[in-house]
């Protein structure tokens, strides 16, 4: 069968077929899209809360959520700071604990 | 039953090489970026693959979808679960009337939990119930959506208007806001033209399917003039417009659960049902379209 040799009125319904085709593949890809933000919006809130409680400072954890799905820029990777202090007592807990 | 197990492991392996490790290698490029900071920052490998198990633990607990749908027995709130997510919820072909909330743990073909809190439909007796309404209120605040289905072509949605200004009453603007509504069924819509090689309405019957979702949208506006969440008409049988509702309800759930939602989602294919010849065909009208452009 060839798209030529179809009756107008099945070419019509063709026609209707591939415009829903199309606008599937788009629903598709906007899931697919809006799943994978909100995975990085997720993962950014994790990680918010996990820098809070070891001590990495939150403003150098923000910024770094900002680059994320960018390469991290050297810049700001000599920006970030630990308050060691802060962050020893719950570093301590995390390396006691097994997995 | 050998053929069942062995399909059974090529969805969960195809499934674990698909959408699993989408999340999963996202992850590792995240913290391979991280790593490199906290390095920076004189913390030890030690540690930094401790933070690193800590991120994967929590996101392998995230917790299963849960869902609540509502709507008049036999409407197809099972069947549609069912097709979105590709569980085996019980369909029932005779009204089953079921009188109580049912919170149901259920497992999906790939093996993903999902918790799904079937409200039972919404007959006059069970609207005069007080503790109907109770178990609304408790039950809805924690949903990731709320899906209501209806049936296209009936018009008799009285039960809907009394049952939703009920809900809109008891509910808070943000409880609300987790409500889907879909029009099950778009195949029974008369003048009943689905065209079974495009497995599509016809013109006319799709113009009657957009006629109706207005009037439902309308009386949904009636009551909550300011609604302006997502309604789709679909039907679970012939898989149409299955991508579309999917898509509606993933806008609906809170932003940071959006992808355990759509982890967990197995649409059941539309294409599967339009005839192969069709198919091609038109696959092969929107690729010179394409390059026409
Ligand atoms: N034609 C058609 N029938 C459907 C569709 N979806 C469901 N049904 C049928 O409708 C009937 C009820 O389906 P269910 O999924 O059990 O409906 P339900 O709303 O869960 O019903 P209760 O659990 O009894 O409240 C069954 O006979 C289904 O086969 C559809 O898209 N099209
Ligand atoms: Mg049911």
């Amino acid at each position: 069968m060839d798209v030529s040799n179809i009756s107008p009125s099945e070419r019509a319904e063709l026609d209707r077929l591939a415009v829903y085709l199309k606008n599937t593949d788009l629903a598709q890809q906007k899931s697919k899209e809006m799943a994978e933000s909100s995975f990085r919006q997720w993962f950014a809130d994790a990680l918010k809360v996990l820098a809070t409680g070891i001590g990495i400072s939150l403003s150098a954890i923000v910024e770094y959520i900002k680059t994320i799905g960018t390469a991290v820029s050297v810049g700001f990777a000599r920006g970030v700071e630990i308050s060691r202090a802060k962050g020893e007592q719950e570093r301590e807990r995390l390396r006691n604990k097994r997995y | 039953m050998l053929l069942y197990l062995l399909n059974k492991f090529i969805k969960i392996f195809k499934k674990e090489v698909t959408t699993m490790s989408i999340y999963k290698s996202k992850m590792q490029e995240y913290l391979s970026q991280l790593r490199e900071i906290l390095f920076a920052n004189g913390v030890s490998k030690d540690e930094a693959r401790l933070i690193e198990n800590e991120l994967f633990k929590k996101m392998n607990d995230e917790a299963p979808p849960r869902i609540a749908v509502i709507g008049e027995t036999g409407v197809g709130k099972s069947s549609t679960i069912n097709a979105l997510f590709n569980t085996n919820l019980p369909v029932h072909d005779f009204a089953a009337c079921t009188q109580k909330v049912e919170k149901i743990n259920a497992t999906t073909a790939n093996g993903d939990s999902i918790t799904i809190i079937d409200f039972p439909g919404l007959g006059e007796g069970i609207m005069a119930d007080e503790r109907h309404w109770e178990l609304y209120k408790k039950e809805l605040p924690s949903v990731d959506v709320a899906l209501w289905v209806l049936s296209a072509g009936d018009r008799a949605f009285g039960n809907m208007i009394t049952a939703l200004r009920k809900i809109s009453d008891i509910c808070s603007d943000k409880e609300l806001s987790r409500l889907v509504f879909g029009i099950n069924k778009a195949e029974h819509m008369s003048p009943e033209k689905w065209n079974i090689r495009t497995n599509m309405p016809e013109e006319n019957h799709l113009n009657n399917l957009i006629g109706f979702q207005n009037t439902v949208l309308s009386a949904i506006r009636e009551i909550i003039p300011e609604w302006n969440g997502k309604i789709e008409t679909y039907s679970a049988h012939k898989r149409y417009n299955l991508d579309a509702l999917l898509l509606a309800v993933l806008q609906t759930v809170p932003e940071t659960r959006r992808w355990k939602v759509k982890q967990t989602s197995d649409v059941a294919s539309w294409e599967e049902l339009v005839d192969p010849e069709f198919l091609r065909l038109a696959k092969q009208i929107n690729e010179e379209g394409e390059r026409n452009c």
